[in-house]
């Protein structure tokens, strides 16, 4: 297991270091100039010259990456063109709120996809699976942005149950984390982009546990186990959801990494302050650093719960770390 | 004295096509404390007859008649709760693959203290100390029982499936080609584990195979199976030696080794029949070369361990079925 680690540490390294290397160049290599959008065209040149130095943009390209990596090591992303604060600051403001919404959509569509994926598995055929397969794949299919203004209209504007947009009701603070979780307002703001985000996750982890599950039912030790007369709870707890878990917790892991950087539909129908809002808002301003900033933190949490997903998938299958023991 | 005794057992699979009378009216005595043979080609019910007396059978298929009584009980006419109590406490099963009858991620440890506490009733610490003797008994090194089933080889697997098998002392052990995806040496010393434990513990046991090799080494008693029915049964030794049925001559022609001798195999032309409305008369008269009118319109039921019309010709026609042109070989 810890060489394992180590390997898959060191391939995380390798990975994040092309990727940072790959959105340095992308940034230099983009046609136009990028202190077009932040220098005023009044400017003389002698103040041009100076913002440009002091952002070190008249360095030679080589200096700019070293000190790019090496700041990039010590987590400074730099400072925003246009909000004057370390982009760093602003992507860690934004990204607690991103992981609740996350974190909490997935860690619902996930339970109610397995539990709901392995009874559908016991009742194949049943007037239950007719309903429900069509049910779970048309909130999949349905567009993210279009099942959050529907749920909005409906519940927002509507019935008027819940906010129709952002973290914190008017007149109110983000405050500090510890504020923002422990503050029933934050929590009634998290409802409905939650409930978007956990239809529009939860038909992947149902329809790949009845999978597995109607795969694993099949199995001989399945048989076998009933052979021995053992309880159903054994039968399907112990061994035919523990085989047919494995997948859907790779899946889990990759959900996670994915849909930090992908909520961007969803942080933007409900305003939620979060990464992929700020990675907007950046892309539409030209705010390089702060964009550059994201998708960095963005990759960074993806390639990390790539790893996540392969070391949870060697702890939970002992074949995979075959080879190792002998 | 007779464990069990099955009269008439029929287990039918549903199918597009109608209904496969996969088991069709079974009669056989298990006596206590001995191994009894059932043997035949792929395709005659004899995995099935198995998984059957086992109560477990695949969503198509369903026990559709006969009787089967064991230790003094129908076993078709116990409650769900009963039947489930039998399992592996009076009776239990060796797989055919044991590569995927062990839960591939449980450690062998869990699935035996499973079965001995969840069925078995034992407190940790004694399933423990039990588990350990079992491996003992098959000749296991205790200290294996850390490992997972994918670190075993399959001789080693073999032999963790019949320590899960005699786990919870049964009366009856059904063995469901048991040996048969494992190289001869491996085969050799399985069958003897299974030997030596049945003898140790007295136990009965069905040894599913389709190897006369294996029923001529390790059966005490035999059954020979063909589309669906017992053709012929009695001891092994007899029944290798002096079978009186066509096809139980055809098989011990058509594997090497049975007596020892040199003589070529001679294989049995043409397939079993299609078990969806099977035609009158003797299942085997198609492809039997001594089949008579009668055969193909009659059909012959098992009485002193025989079922065909011409058993009182039997050593004439060993002494035929001995010549590889009877069988249309050449």
């Amino acid at each position: 297991m810890r060489r394992l680690l180590l390997e898959r540490l060191g391939h995380l390294l390798l990975v994040l270091w092309v990727v940072a290397s790959l959105t340095f160049l992308m940034f230099r290599l983009m046609p136009g100039d990028p202190t077009l959008n932040f220098l005023s065209p009044t400017f003389n040149e002698e103040t041009r010259a100076a913002l440009m130095a002091s952002f070190g943009l008249d360095k030679p390209l080589w200096q700019q990456y070293l000190i790019y990596l090496w700041q990039l090591v010590q987590g400074d992303f730099g400072m925003s063109f246009l909000q004057n604060q370390p982009v760093s600051r602003l992507l860690w403001d934004a990204l607690p709120n991103t992981a609740v919404l996350t974190v909490v959509s997935l860690v619902l569509a996930y339970a109610i996809g397995i539990v709901v994926g392995a009874f559908l598995a016991f009742r194949r055929g049943s007037v239950l699976e007719g309903v429900m397969i069509p049910t779970a794949l048309a909130t999949r299919a349905a567009p993210e942005f279009w099942l959050g203004m529907l749920l909005l209209a409906v519940f927002a504007f509507q019935f008027g149950w819940f906010p129709t947009g952002g973290a914190v009701s008017p007149g109110g603070s983000m405050g500090t984390l510890t504020e923002r979780l422990t503050s029933a307002d934050f929590w009634w703001h998290l409802c409905l982009p939650a409930l978007t985000l956990t239809l529009f996750l939860q038909g992947l982890p149902l329809l790949l546990m009845r999978a597995t599950m109607l795969e694993v039912l099949n199995d001989e030790f399945i048989t076998m186990a009933k052979m021995k007369g053992l309880s159903r709870w054994s039968i399907v707890m112990r061994h035919a959801a523990r085989n047919a878990l494995l997948p859907v917790v790779t899946a889990f892991a990759l959900g996670l990494g994915a849909s930090i950087g992908g909520n961007v539909v969803i942080e933007t129908v409900f305003a939620w302050p979060g990464i992929g809002r700020v990675l907007v808002g950046a892309v539409q301003s030209s705010d390089y650093p702060l964009a550059q900033g994201a998708f960095i933190m963005i990759a960074f949490v993806l390639v990390v719960m790539n790893t996540v997903a392969d070391m949870a998938y060697a702890a939970l299958d002992p074949r995979v770390s075959v080879g190792r023991r002998a | 004295m007779t464990l069990l005794q099955l009269r008439d057992f029929q287990v039918h699979y549903a199918s597009r096509a109608g209904i496969v009378r996969a088991v069709d009216g079974v009669d056989l005595d298990v006596p206590a404390g001995s191994i009894t043979g059932l043997v035949g080609e792929s395709g005659c019910g004899k995995s099935t007859l198995g998984r059957g007396l086992m109560g477990v059978l695949p969503d198509a298929a369903r026990i559709a008649g006969g009787s089967a009584v064991f230790e003094g009980r129908d076993l078709l006419g116990l409650s769900a709760r009963a039947r489930r109590d039998v399992r592996w406490r009076r009776m239990s099963f060796i797989p055919q693959t044991a590569m995927n009858a062990l839960d591939p991620v449980l450690r062998l440890r869990a699935q035996m203290l499973e079965v001995l506490i969840e069925r078995g009733g034992l407190g940790r610490a004694a399933a423990s100390a039990r588990a350990e003797e079992l491996f003992r008994m098959v000749g296991l090194d205790p200290a294996r029982l850390a490992d997972y089933p994918h670190q075993f080889s399959g001789g080693m697997r073999q032999r963790a499936s019949i320590a899960l098998a005699l786990a919870l002392d049964p009366a009856l052990v059904i063995a469901d080609e048991p040996v048969t995806a494992l190289d001869v040496i491996v085969q050799r010393q399985v069958l003897d584990v299974m030997r030596d434990l049945q003898a140790r513990l007295g136990l009965a046991m069905i040894l599913v195979t389709h190897d006369m090799a294996v029923v001529a080494y390790a059966c005490d008693r035999v059954a020979v199976m063909y589309a669906g029915r017992i053709v012929e049964s009695g001891l092994a030794a007899d029944v290798l030696e002096r079978p009186r049925h066509p096809y139980t001559m055809g098989l011990t022609h058509a594997f090497p080794d049975v007596h020892g001798g040199t003589g070529e195999l001679v294989p049995i032309d043409g397939a079993p029949p299609v078990l969806i409305n099977p035609k009158p008369g003797c299942r085997f008269a198609p492809r039997c070369p001594f089949a008579q009118p009668r055969c193909h319109t009659e059909t012959p039921v098992l009485e002193a361990g025989v079922a065909c019309f011409r058993a009182a010709e039997a050593p004439a026609l060993r002494a035929a079925a001995a010549l590889p042109a009877t069988w249309g070989a050449g």
